[in-house]
């Protein structure tokens, strides 16, 4: 097609696309002429001016008055020496807006209630003095979606792992017991490893984020006019690909917004402290999207030594709110039915359950036996989110295969076994397999055999000396891969000798405690 | 001879003068004039550009019509004609109603047709054909316009619907004739990849 066709066709296309214009338009243009002058310019000159003045005066507009140096570290230890801690504010995700109310105190006390709109959706609460292996109490409404989320599970994060991430098998659902959903560090730990709860600071130092945030920290000293002298830091993060995730906890205190922070991610930190004692007045955090900053997170409150009535430590069940209690870790991890070892990994098996249908219930543990790291590259040679992953060959004597019961549908081919940031030593994991092959229904297993399929401690470049994985080397990288990344540790043959009559033993462990 | 206060410039047509001078006096007769020389492409224009809101564009068009005629004294005759001048007041007008509709979220543009624009010029067994059609020409014009930026858009937009040439174009846009000539060129070839594209 010449330019010229293209002049010939767009203008047939803009000539049949040509709306009407309305009668009597001219009459409004008319109109419009012989309505009197404003002086916009002038008017607007004078708004803009009064708008400046007021926002300096309301305090809006701060102005620079020095540097202040120390003022982000500062304002992180008056915080991890705060008795308590309340605040309120907003996180901002895919699906909206939500709010959000925490409490923390020093004794090891948190809560954290968040809402969509004016309902409570979600609320956590930790109780210190309690050998707690997870919530002692989570509501939710409606119940059903709790129940959907056990048996999906929470963690699959399918966009983490490309489809070329070579990692084959069913995946397990893990369930650290430390807040009993997922793995990710909270300001307040429980560890039944260690007994009693240990309370963590609420800040992460930055020393602990370098390895994998590049930081840069901005610190002055501003005044407004309303509100007086403040220090502000701008913290600004690059988490590096492969990093772990857990650092993006850094500035802020609530946990699940390091889910949305992928590996190359930009982060900024706005928090403005007072001068005199450091503490927080406000915090904003921002990811920056397309370019641009946008804002992820803010606190609309803060407030230091606040009293924790017995209100908040014991809140009353919203109307058609369900308390629950998860007590399956508590009543299995201290046993161990098997355990074994590989290369890099020890893992544990500590029960196996079948319920009335044949399902299989398994609870494992895996610690790694040296320091890691972790990182994967994809066929096109990407950094993927690092991986700690786990996969389960488990089988009946009959040799049918056991697959997540969500997933028994699908023969094999699940990638998507990562486990992101976690930070503990040891995993907790516990899933439900449901028998793959519909070809022996109704004949419940006599006994089970469960094999561990782990990756190594190494990132896949060490291991297998290839770092460019090109087109042409990629099927030779895929033999020696296959042969040397995983780590099988067979746990045994188990025989069932009781079946269990629930249908979902592990929602009934929670859900069987409501009142 | 040229009436006190006028300002002689090569190039501009007398009938053009003649017009200015009308809109200085404060004219109703040379308001009415303007309108009906420059509304119908000017609207034209402006929906092309906000993907066929053809009242949003009228809106637009009569604020500008009504803003050259009040300020006519600020037209420069020796900087641009009085169409590209004319032009480049729809054109701010536009890019403020843009910005505006970022924030919106509706049924896009290109998907709606006023239906008693339709029934004005169709009707019975036609009317549905012409709905049809005008979607169908809205859309592709909506197509053209995703794979161009802004700018090229708008500087096809006006090299087509009133045949103004490059220099006068870019006296609207604020470009030089060069650069209008390079904007043409690559909005055609985006805009033929597209056509072609589209009718595959």
């Amino acid at each position: 097609m010449k330019h010229e066709c293209v002049d010939e066709q767009f203008t047939e296309l803009l000539t049949a696309a040509r709306p009407e214009l309305s009668a009597r338009w001219q009459d409004r243009v008319l109109a419009k002429v012989a309505a009197p002058a404003t002086h916009r310019t002038r008017r607007w000159m004078a708004i803009a001016v009064g708008a400046a003045v007021a926002l300096i005066g309301l305090g809006f507009v701060p102005i620079p008055t020095g540097s202040a140096k120390g003022a982000f570290s500062r304002a992180l230890a008056m915080t991890n020496q705060a008795p308590g801690v309340h605040v309120t504010g907003r996180i901002w995700g895919p699906v909206g807006e939500w709010r959000f109310e925490q409490w923390f105190t020093k004794d090891g006390f948190s809560r954290y209630d968040l809402y969509d709109g004016e309902q409570i959706v979600w609320r956590w609460l930790y109780a210190p003095g309690e050998r707690a292996m997870g919530p002692r109490v989570k509501e939710t409404e409606p119940i059903r979606r709790f129940r959907e989320m056990l048996e999906e599970g929470t963690l699959a994060d399918p966009g983490a792992v490309s489809e070329d991430a070579p990692l084959i098998g069913p995946r397990v659902d893990m369930w650290a017991p430390n807040d009993g959903e997922d793995v990710f560090p909270k300001p307040v730990m429980h560890r039944p490893d260690l007994g009693e709860p240990v309370r963590q600071d609420f800040w992460q130092r930055l020393e602990e984020q370098k390895a994998t945030l590049e930081v840069r920290v901005e610190e002055r000293q501003s005044l407004t006019l309303w509100g007086g002298r403040r220090n502000v830091a701008d913290v600004y993060g690059h988490r590096r690909p492969g990093a772990h995730v857990e650092v993006l906890i850094l500035g802020n205190l609530h946990g699940p917004l390091y889910a949305w922070l992928g590996p190359g991610d930009d982060v900024w930190i706005h928090m403005e402290t007072e001068a005199q004692t450091g503490a927080i007045r406000a915090l904003e955090q921002y990811k920056r999207v397309n370019g641009r900053w946008e804002l992820v997170y803010c606190l609309d409150s803060i407030e230091f030594g606040a009293e924790m009535s017995e209100e908040v430590r014991n809140p009353e069940l919203p109307e058609h709110h369900v308390r629950l209690e998860d007590t399956w870790w508590r009543e299995r991890l201290p046993r161990t039915l098997a355990a074994g070892e590989s290369q890099d990994w020890r893992v544990a098996l500590h029960s196996l359950e079948v319920n009335r249908k044949g399902d299989v219930f398994l609870t494992l543990s895996r610690t790694p036996k040296t320091e890691v790291t972790w990182d994967a590259r994809t066929r096109d040679g990407r950094l993927v989110e690092p991986i700690r992953s786990i996969s389960l060959g488990v089988r009946d004597e009959l040799g049918n295969q056991y697959l997540p019961s969500h997933r028994a549908s699908m023969p094999q081919g699940l990638a998507g076994l990562n486990w992101m940031g976690a930070t503990l030593p040891t995993f907790w994991g516990r899933i439900r397999l449901t028998r793959g092959s519909p070809a022996v229904a109704n004949r419940l297993p006599r006994a089970i055999t469960v094999r561990v399929r782990n990756e190594p401690a190494k990132s896949i470049p060490e291991l297998t000396g290839v770092r460019s994985l090109d087109q042409d080397d990629f099927e030779s990288f895929m033999e020696r891969f296959r042969n040397t990344y995983y780590q099988t540790i067979t746990l045994g043959t188990f025989p069932v000798s009781e079946v269990q009559p629930g249908d979902d033993l592990i929602a009934d462990a929670i859900l069987r405690t409501e009142r | 001879m040229a009436e006190p206060g006028a300002i002689q410039v090569q190039g501009v047509s007398a009938e053009e003068h003649r017009l200015v001078l009308g809109l200085r006096a404060a004219s109703p007769e040379a308001v009415r004039e303007l309108c009906d020389r420059f509304g119908p492409k000017l609207h034209w224009f402006a929906a092309a550009r906000l993907s066929g809101d053809a009242q949003t564009a009228e809106e637009v068009m009569v604020e500008a019509l009504a803003d050259a005629a009040r300020n006519i004294r600020r037209f420069d005759p020796r900087r641009s004609t009085l169409s590209a001048w004319l032009y480049g007041i729809v054109r701010r007008k536009l890019q403020g109603e843009l910005r505006k509709r970022r924030w919106r979220k509706s049924v896009p543009l290109s998907a709606q047709v006023p239906f008693d624009e339709v029934t004005n010029t169709a009707s019975g067994p036609d009317l549905a054909e012409a709905l049809t059609s005008r979607l169908e020409a809205q859309r592709q014009v909506a197509v053209v316009a995703q794979a161009l930026s802004g700018l090229e858009f708008e500087v096809l937009v006006l090299s087509r619907i009133d045949q103004l040439s490059a220099r006068e174009i870019g006296q609207a846009v604020g470009r030089s004739e060069r650069a209008i000539h390079s904007l043409l060129h690559r909005a055609r070839q985006k805009a033929r990849e597209r056509l072609m594209t589209d009718e595959a």
